[in-house]
Protein backbone atom coordinates (compact mmCIF):
# COMPACT_ATOMS: atom_id res chain seq x y z
CA UNK A 1 0.00 0.00 0.00
CA UNK A 2 2.86 2.63 0.26
CA UNK A 3 6.99 2.14 -0.51
CA UNK A 4 9.47 4.93 -0.25
CA UNK A 5 12.00 5.64 -3.20
CA UNK A 6 14.47 3.42 -1.40
CA UNK A 7 11.94 0.21 -2.74
CA UNK A 8 10.25 1.75 -5.72
CA UNK A 9 12.79 3.94 -7.68
CA UNK A 10 14.58 1.15 -9.92
CA UNK A 11 13.15 -0.66 -12.66
CA UNK A 12 10.65 -3.61 -12.73
CA UNK A 13 11.24 -7.00 -13.15
CA UNK A 14 9.51 -9.40 -15.40
CA UNK A 15 11.58 -11.81 -15.03
CA UNK A 16 12.41 -14.25 -11.67
CA UNK A 17 15.56 -12.56 -10.50
CA UNK A 18 18.00 -11.72 -7.32
CA UNK A 19 16.37 -9.56 -4.89
CA UNK A 20 17.24 -5.66 -5.46
CA UNK A 21 15.43 -3.68 -2.77
CA UNK A 22 14.98 -0.74 -5.41
CA UNK A 23 13.16 -2.67 -7.75
CA UNK A 24 10.69 -4.66 -4.61
CA UNK A 25 7.87 -2.12 -5.47
CA UNK A 26 8.11 -0.11 -8.53
CA UNK A 27 5.07 1.08 -9.69
CA UNK A 28 3.29 1.47 -6.84
CA UNK A 29 0.75 3.29 -6.06
CA UNK A 30 1.25 5.27 -2.63
CA UNK A 31 -1.71 4.67 -0.62
CA UNK A 32 -0.75 6.98 2.16
CA UNK A 33 0.65 9.97 -0.01
CA UNK A 34 -2.83 11.70 0.57
CA UNK A 35 -5.42 11.74 3.26
CA UNK A 36 -7.90 11.99 0.38
CA UNK A 37 -6.38 8.59 -1.30
CA UNK A 38 -9.16 5.84 -0.40
CA UNK A 39 -8.98 1.71 -0.49
CA UNK A 40 -11.93 -0.26 -1.54
CA UNK A 41 -12.31 -3.78 0.25
CA UNK A 42 -14.67 -6.45 0.05
CA UNK A 43 -14.66 -9.80 0.54
CA UNK A 44 -14.10 -9.66 4.73
CA UNK A 45 -16.13 -10.79 7.02
CA UNK A 46 -15.45 -9.46 10.81
CA UNK A 47 -16.58 -12.09 14.00
CA UNK A 48 -16.44 -12.13 17.38
CA UNK A 49 -14.57 -14.55 19.18
CA UNK A 50 -11.92 -17.37 17.86
CA UNK A 51 -13.55 -19.48 15.90
CA UNK A 52 -14.00 -18.59 12.12
CA UNK A 53 -16.84 -19.51 10.39
CA UNK A 54 -17.75 -20.05 6.83
CA UNK A 55 -17.89 -17.33 4.52
CA UNK A 56 -21.05 -15.87 4.52
CA UNK A 57 -22.00 -14.74 1.06
CA UNK A 58 -25.87 -13.11 1.20
CA UNK A 59 -27.47 -11.91 -2.59
CA UNK A 60 -27.69 -8.10 -2.71
CA UNK A 61 -31.62 -8.13 -2.34
CA UNK A 62 -31.07 -10.22 0.85
CA UNK A 63 -28.73 -7.40 1.75
CA UNK A 64 -30.68 -4.77 1.14
CA UNK A 65 -33.66 -6.28 2.58
CA UNK A 66 -32.00 -6.36 5.86
CA UNK A 67 -30.69 -2.89 5.64
CA UNK A 68 -33.99 -1.54 4.44
CA UNK A 69 -35.25 -2.89 8.57
CA UNK A 70 -33.27 0.10 9.90
CA UNK A 71 -33.24 3.02 6.47
CA UNK A 72 -35.48 3.11 3.53
CA UNK A 73 -34.58 5.46 1.16
CA UNK A 74 -37.68 5.78 -0.81
CA UNK A 75 -37.00 8.86 -3.05
CA UNK A 76 -33.81 10.71 -3.55
CA UNK A 77 -34.00 13.93 -6.09
CA UNK A 78 -29.61 13.45 -6.62
CA UNK A 79 -30.19 12.10 -10.22
CA UNK A 80 -33.63 13.54 -11.00
CA UNK A 81 -36.86 13.52 -9.94
CA UNK A 82 -38.19 10.68 -8.41
CA UNK A 83 -41.61 9.66 -7.76
CA UNK A 84 -43.01 9.31 -4.28
CA UNK A 85 -46.51 7.99 -4.89
CA UNK A 86 -50.44 9.48 -4.92
CA UNK A 87 -51.66 11.48 -2.43
CA UNK A 88 -54.67 13.72 -1.61
CA UNK A 89 -55.88 16.96 -0.43
CA UNK A 90 -57.72 15.92 2.75
CA UNK A 91 -58.67 19.57 2.95
CA UNK A 92 -58.01 22.82 0.69
CA UNK A 93 -55.27 23.22 2.95
CA UNK A 94 -53.85 19.93 4.08
CA UNK A 95 -52.10 17.59 1.44
CA UNK A 96 -51.73 13.63 2.70
CA UNK A 97 -50.22 10.75 0.99
CA UNK A 98 -49.22 6.63 2.52
CA UNK A 99 -46.26 5.73 2.27
CA UNK A 100 -45.64 1.63 2.40
CA UNK A 101 -42.47 0.13 2.84
CA UNK A 102 -40.80 -3.04 1.44
CA UNK A 103 -39.72 -4.37 4.53
CA UNK A 104 -40.63 -4.55 8.50
CA UNK A 105 -38.77 -1.75 10.16
CA UNK A 106 -37.49 -2.22 13.35
CA UNK A 107 -39.34 0.17 14.96
CA UNK A 108 -42.00 2.99 14.29
CA UNK A 109 -39.79 4.89 11.97
CA UNK A 110 -38.69 8.68 11.63
CA UNK A 111 -39.45 10.58 8.36
CA UNK A 112 -36.20 12.12 7.06
CA UNK A 113 -36.74 14.58 4.65
CA UNK A 114 -34.92 17.84 3.01
CA UNK A 115 -36.62 20.57 3.90
CA UNK A 116 -37.07 23.80 1.03
CA UNK A 117 -38.69 25.93 -1.02
CA UNK A 118 -40.71 23.66 -3.51
CA UNK A 119 -38.72 20.62 -2.78
CA UNK A 120 -41.60 18.44 -3.32
CA UNK A 121 -44.21 18.66 -5.86
CA UNK A 122 -47.77 17.34 -6.36
CA UNK A 123 -49.46 17.22 -9.59
CA UNK A 124 -53.01 17.52 -9.66
CA UNK A 125 -56.15 18.53 -12.21
CA UNK A 126 -53.75 19.29 -15.02
CA UNK A 127 -51.30 21.77 -12.17
CA UNK A 128 -49.38 21.51 -9.52
CA UNK A 129 -48.48 22.42 -6.37
CA UNK A 130 -44.96 22.72 -4.84
CA UNK A 131 -44.55 21.78 -1.24
CA UNK A 132 -41.49 22.28 1.06
CA UNK A 133 -41.70 19.18 3.47
CA UNK A 134 -44.11 17.57 5.53
CA UNK A 135 -44.09 15.47 8.79
CA UNK A 136 -45.63 12.27 9.98
CA UNK A 137 -49.51 11.56 11.25
CA UNK A 138 -49.45 9.56 14.38
CA UNK A 139 -51.02 6.48 13.01
CA UNK A 140 -47.41 5.34 11.68
CA UNK A 141 -47.05 1.05 11.87
CA UNK A 142 -43.73 -0.74 11.29
CA UNK A 143 -45.00 -1.08 7.28
CA UNK A 144 -46.39 2.32 6.46
CA UNK A 145 -46.70 6.11 7.56
CA UNK A 146 -48.94 8.95 6.83
CA UNK A 147 -46.99 12.32 5.93
CA UNK A 148 -48.70 15.66 5.99
CA UNK A 149 -48.05 18.50 5.07
CA UNK A 150 -50.47 21.81 6.21
CA UNK A 151 -47.64 24.70 5.69
CA UNK A 152 -47.65 24.85 2.02
CA UNK A 153 -50.67 22.91 0.34
CA UNK A 154 -52.98 24.52 -1.49
CA UNK A 155 -55.53 22.82 -3.14
CA UNK A 156 -59.50 21.00 -3.42
CA UNK A 157 -60.32 18.54 -0.94
CA UNK A 158 -60.58 15.30 -2.14
CA UNK A 159 -58.58 16.24 -5.34
CA UNK A 160 -55.92 13.50 -5.84
CA UNK A 161 -52.93 13.11 -7.46
CA UNK A 162 -49.08 11.81 -7.63
CA UNK A 163 -45.75 13.49 -5.75
CA UNK A 164 -42.34 13.36 -6.73
CA UNK A 165 -39.24 15.14 -5.46
CA UNK A 166 -38.35 18.78 -7.68
CA UNK A 167 -35.15 20.10 -6.88
CA UNK A 168 -31.81 19.27 -5.77
CA UNK A 169 -31.11 18.24 -2.47
CA UNK A 170 -34.94 16.50 -2.12
CA UNK A 171 -35.01 13.25 -0.67
CA UNK A 172 -37.63 11.38 1.62
CA UNK A 173 -36.52 8.27 3.62
CA UNK A 174 -37.52 6.61 7.09
CA UNK A 175 -35.08 5.67 9.87
CA UNK A 176 -35.23 3.50 12.16
CA UNK A 177 -31.69 2.70 12.69
CA UNK A 178 -30.22 1.66 16.62
CA UNK B 1 -27.19 18.10 16.11
CA UNK B 2 -30.76 19.29 17.52
CA UNK B 3 -31.70 23.15 16.89
CA UNK B 4 -35.11 23.12 17.33
CA UNK B 5 -38.03 20.65 18.19
CA UNK B 6 -42.11 21.43 17.95
CA UNK B 7 -45.17 18.79 18.27
CA UNK B 8 -46.90 18.05 14.98
CA UNK B 9 -50.67 18.36 15.43
CA UNK B 10 -53.11 16.12 12.92
CA UNK B 11 -56.87 16.45 13.53
CA UNK B 12 -56.75 18.23 16.74
CA UNK B 13 -54.13 15.80 17.93
CA UNK B 14 -50.90 15.78 18.77
CA UNK B 15 -48.76 13.10 16.23
CA UNK B 16 -45.36 13.53 15.99
CA UNK B 17 -42.22 16.03 16.67
CA UNK B 18 -40.76 18.00 13.74
CA UNK B 19 -36.80 18.03 14.44
CA UNK B 20 -34.73 20.79 13.08
CA UNK B 21 -30.95 20.55 13.10
CA UNK B 22 -27.93 22.98 13.04
CA UNK B 23 -26.93 23.90 9.53
CA UNK B 24 -28.96 21.17 7.75
CA UNK B 25 -31.61 21.27 5.62
CA UNK B 26 -32.73 17.95 6.80
CA UNK B 27 -35.94 17.70 8.85
CA UNK B 28 -37.09 14.61 10.89
CA UNK B 29 -40.55 13.87 11.94
CA UNK B 30 -40.19 11.73 14.75
CA UNK B 31 -43.11 9.14 16.24
CA UNK B 32 -44.03 8.90 19.78
CA UNK B 33 -42.70 5.45 20.32
CA UNK B 34 -39.81 4.91 23.15
CA UNK B 35 -37.74 3.03 21.23
CA UNK B 36 -37.07 5.18 18.37
CA UNK B 37 -33.56 6.71 19.08
CA UNK B 38 -34.68 10.14 17.60
CA UNK B 39 -37.47 10.14 19.99
CA UNK B 40 -34.99 8.83 22.89
CA UNK B 41 -32.22 11.93 21.44
CA UNK B 42 -35.07 14.41 21.46
CA UNK B 43 -36.09 13.65 25.56
CA UNK B 44 -32.82 13.74 26.46
CA UNK B 45 -31.78 16.90 24.48
CA UNK B 46 -35.13 18.34 26.40
CA UNK B 47 -33.48 17.57 29.55
CA UNK B 48 -30.83 20.19 29.08
CA UNK B 49 -31.53 23.54 30.72
CA UNK B 50 -32.94 26.11 27.69
CA UNK B 51 -33.76 23.68 25.56
CA UNK B 52 -38.06 23.64 25.25
CA UNK B 53 -39.86 21.81 22.68
CA UNK B 54 -42.44 24.21 21.04
CA UNK B 55 -45.73 23.48 21.24
CA UNK B 56 -48.13 25.80 19.27
CA UNK B 57 -51.26 24.07 19.76
CA UNK B 58 -53.90 22.11 17.48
Amino acid sequence: MGAGSDYSSGTLSTTWTANTNANRAVGQVNLADSTANEWYITGVQLEAGEVASDFEFLPVDVNLQRCQRYYFLKADHSTGSENIGVGLYYSSSDFRTVVNFPVSMRTRASLDVETASNAYQFRRNGGFDNLDDFFADGNISLTSMTLINQSDASGTAGQAGYLFTNSSGAFLAFDAEL
Amino acid sequence: MIETVTKNYADGVFVSYQVTYVNSNRVKSVPIAEDNTDHQAIQEWAKVEGNNIIDNGA
